[in-house]
């Protein structure tokens, strides 16, 4: 069986070896691409949770190997072979509507979180909540093709448009709507979101656990995308986050995220080895403050359709981020999300490895 | 589209989910058909020794498996809403109803299925057959995963208090896994008041039925960390600290009370304002149980003396002028707990 034999070499020298290629071919990561494919390779080769299986199915999607130089610049390197071959693996075996390889019992069964029932205790009770925080910004060109009641033609006007709509944090009604007419036109968005993703590539859902999110929930929109992870502005324009919360049996199964299930995104990070499943992986918190308080876990399932009554059990929250400016770079957030992790969840993790960031 | 679906199954599976996905899809099925069905009569030849298990391999993972799920909980609710417990039974029969209980208790539909299956409890018409096909046990497990709201939290409770159910089979251990499955509250809040109860009423019977120590506080302990696994992602408080709390007040028997305090130290990291209230709290002179409440913080100190230096670092300031005293009060021998070696050592 083909698979990637990743070796670590210890601070600022890692070296990468896949068995597809001759050994000559190798690489310093510290040396290819952008900062974020750098990190995220490192993510690749930190990331314990991924199968072998999973690892072999990777394999299959690297580009063959060029016949002979010179190479086409964006394939010159080990890493932006891996690179593609991450991306051509997330286009056609996790952003796909059937069967995702997150969901294989075969391939990920390890990552699939227990739920408890009469005879099995020790899993999560099936009534747990959970929240997923939807950027409804992002999705212009859906509501476009749903042609929903006044949708604007381009992005500056979403926001206006979206506040005339949903109520703006922290109030929960709409001046001049009735909560009837609101419930209807988040039902009539979610409903647009959903039969948009489906009919492209639909991503995985990222959720984490309502408990833990809610102590947030007053600190505002910026807080609610900044605790997962997420952007809170994109180009100088702020967003407007929705706020889901529906139980866990409503999801069919919860998986624990790897890598490989966030495409090569740079700011998903490895969750240490000693973590327990239940545990999840930990979303990189890109609020400013203390590296204090502890990480939220995170997990993801195949998209649900979402409606009104899941934002109602979230406690109607909605409302546009301000645009601060700045905002926390990736090697800053990097160093304090493994900080985080070193303090709450294991002290000894990659004590030593400066390269991660 | 269902091949689609199912491709990530085994050869077998793809065959059972193609089988649901058609059977679900049968517009004339009636719930006459249902002992047909579910004593395997209809189901393709697999090397399964019940029907249930069958079905549950069919219905895959992931969003399908909740789509299908719903489908069939919508099935069973009409064979049980027939009142099939109310007809004659004979062996096929009950292997169908016993199939049909347990698949009800492998998904989790309350909203479709708590309600009929509270019925047939109130019915109270199942036969009792220990042996065989165990239909009043099938039931329970269902319950358990279907709860009717928090309906059931007392017949839990008391179920682990060793009282005798009339119709449900008793069995204290399945009373705590049925008070961890009761569904949160309009707060959002598990039943925690319940499972103190539960958890001190196991911890006694433990005490009195296992005489090894150590087997006594790996089943406790295996207990107590099912709880914060199932009830996951605390906001504020754990339900480990609140039952370290009862565990003092209450008071649990001593080896619980150490079994919890070592939970605490495992979960929380040091919750010293919580030591420092209830240190406030309890009175220093009087009568009832004052003693016992200090005894078990005399004990839960040793424990962190050693696992979490900082509480038990205050937990001996806090104490230091009564230990004198509270040797002989409490019972403990005073080389359990050395007080200088922490303090010699840096702690």
């Amino acid at each position: 069986m083909k698979t990637i034999l990743i070796l670590d070499r210890g601070a600022g020298n890692v070296l990468v070896f896949l068995s597809t290629m001759p050994k000559s071919v190798n690489l310093e990561i510290n040396k290819c691409l952008s900062d974020e494919s750098r990190v995220a390779l490192l993510n690749l080769i930190h990331d314990g949770r991924i199968s072998r299986l999973r690892k072999a199915e990777l394999d299959k999607c690297l580009p063959a190997a060029p016949a002979s130089p010179p190479l086409p610049p964006e394939m010159s390197d080990t890493a932006g072979r891996i690179r593609d071959a991450v991306w051509t693996y997330y286009n056609s075996r996790i952003a796909v509507p059937f069967a995702p390889d997150y969901c294989s019992p075969a391939l990920n069964g390890d990552n699939f979180v227990p739920v408890a029932t009469p005879g099995l205790t020790v899993g999560f009770h099936p009534d747990t909540l959970l929240v997923h925080v939807v950027d409804l910004t992002r999705y212009l060109d859906a509501f476009q093709q749903a042609q929903l009641p006044g949708v604007p033609g381009s992005r500056p006007q979403v926001i206006d448009w979206l506040k005339s709509n949903l109520p703006v944090f922290p109030n929960k009604t709409v001046p001049g709507r009735s909560t009837a007419e609101v419930d209807d036109f988040v039902d009539q968005a979610l409903d647009a979101i959903f039969r948009y993703e489906a009919a492209m590539r639909p991503p995985p859902t990222w959720v984490a656990l309502f408990r833990q999110f809610r102590p947030h929930e007053s600190r505002g929109p910026n807080a609610w995308l900044q605790v997962l992870g997420m952007r809170d502005s994109y180009n100088g324009l702020s967003r407007y986050p929705l706020v889901l919360v529906y139980k866990l049996y409503d999801v069919g199964t919860l998986i624990r995220p790897t890598q490989l299930d966030a495409g090569f995104d740079a700011f998903h990070f490895p969750s240490p080895p000693t973590a327990r499943i239940s545990e999840g992986g930990f979303a990189m918190d890109r609020s400013p403050g203390s590296v204090q308080p502890a990480p939220l876990s995170e997990f993801l399932h195949e998209p649900r359709r979402c409606s009104a009554v899941d934002w109602k059990l979230g406690g109607s929250l909605a409302g546009p981020t301000v645009v601060a400016g700045g905002g926390m770079d990736l090697p800053e957030a990097r160093r304090r999300h493994h900080g985080r992790l070193r303090l709450w969840i294991s002290p000894d993790w990659l004590r030593d490895v400066t390269a991660l960031f | 589209m269902p091949e689609e679906q199912d491709a990530y199954l085994s050869p077998e599976g793809r065959m059972a989910a193609r089988f649901v996905e058609a059977w679900l899809a049968r517009s004339d099925w009636s719930p006459d058909r249902w002992v047909i069905d579910f004593t395997g009569l209809s189901l393709p030849a697999l090397p399964r020794e019940e029907p249930y298990l069958w079905f549950l391999e069919g219905l895959g993972t992931g969003r399908t498996r909740k789509e299908r799920a719903g489908a069939l909980a919508l099935r069973l609710a009409r064979i049980l809403e027939s009142a099939p417990d109310l007809q004659p039974f004979d062996l096929d029969r009950k292997q169908a109803l016993y199939n049909v209980l347990l698949l009800c208790s492998d998904i989790r539909q309350p909203e479709v299925l708590a309600d009929p299956l509270k019925k047939m409890l109130g019915r109270a018409a199942l036969p009792d057959s220990p042996m065989g096909y165990n239909l009043r046990f099938a039931l329970r497990q269902a319950l358990m995963m279907n709860p009717p709201g928090r309906e059931l939290e007392r017949l839990w409770v008391d179920m682990a208090k060793g009282k005798v159910h009339l119709f449900l089979p008793s069995d204290r251990y399945a009373a705590f896994n049925g008070v961890l499955l009761l569904p949160p509250d309009e707060e959002g809040e598990f039943a925690v008041a319940a499972m103190s109860e539960v958890l001190k009423t196991l911890a006694e019977a433990l005490e009195a039925d296992e005489k090894n120590s150590r087997a006594r506080d790996d089943r406790f302990t295996a207990m107590l960390e099912a709880v914060p696994a199932c009830w996951v992602g605390e906001a504020s408080e754990s339900y480990v600290a609140r039952f370290w709390r009862e565990a003092w007040l209450a008071p649990w028997p001593r080896g619980a009370v150490m079994c919890v305090a070592r939970q605490v130290g495992v979960h929380e990291g040091p919750p010293l304002t919580e030591v420092e209230a209830l240190l406030a709290s309890i009175p220093r002179s009087g009568n009832g149980d004052y003693r016992r409440q200090r005894g078990g913080i005399f004990n839960t100190a040793t424990v962190f003396v050693r696992r979490v230096p900082e509480i038990g670092r205050r937990m001996v300031q806090a104490l230091s002028r009564e230990l004198a005293s509270w040797r002989y009060e409490v019972g403990v021998p005073a080389a359990r707990l050395d007080l200088r070696q922490p303090f010699e050592n840096g702690v």
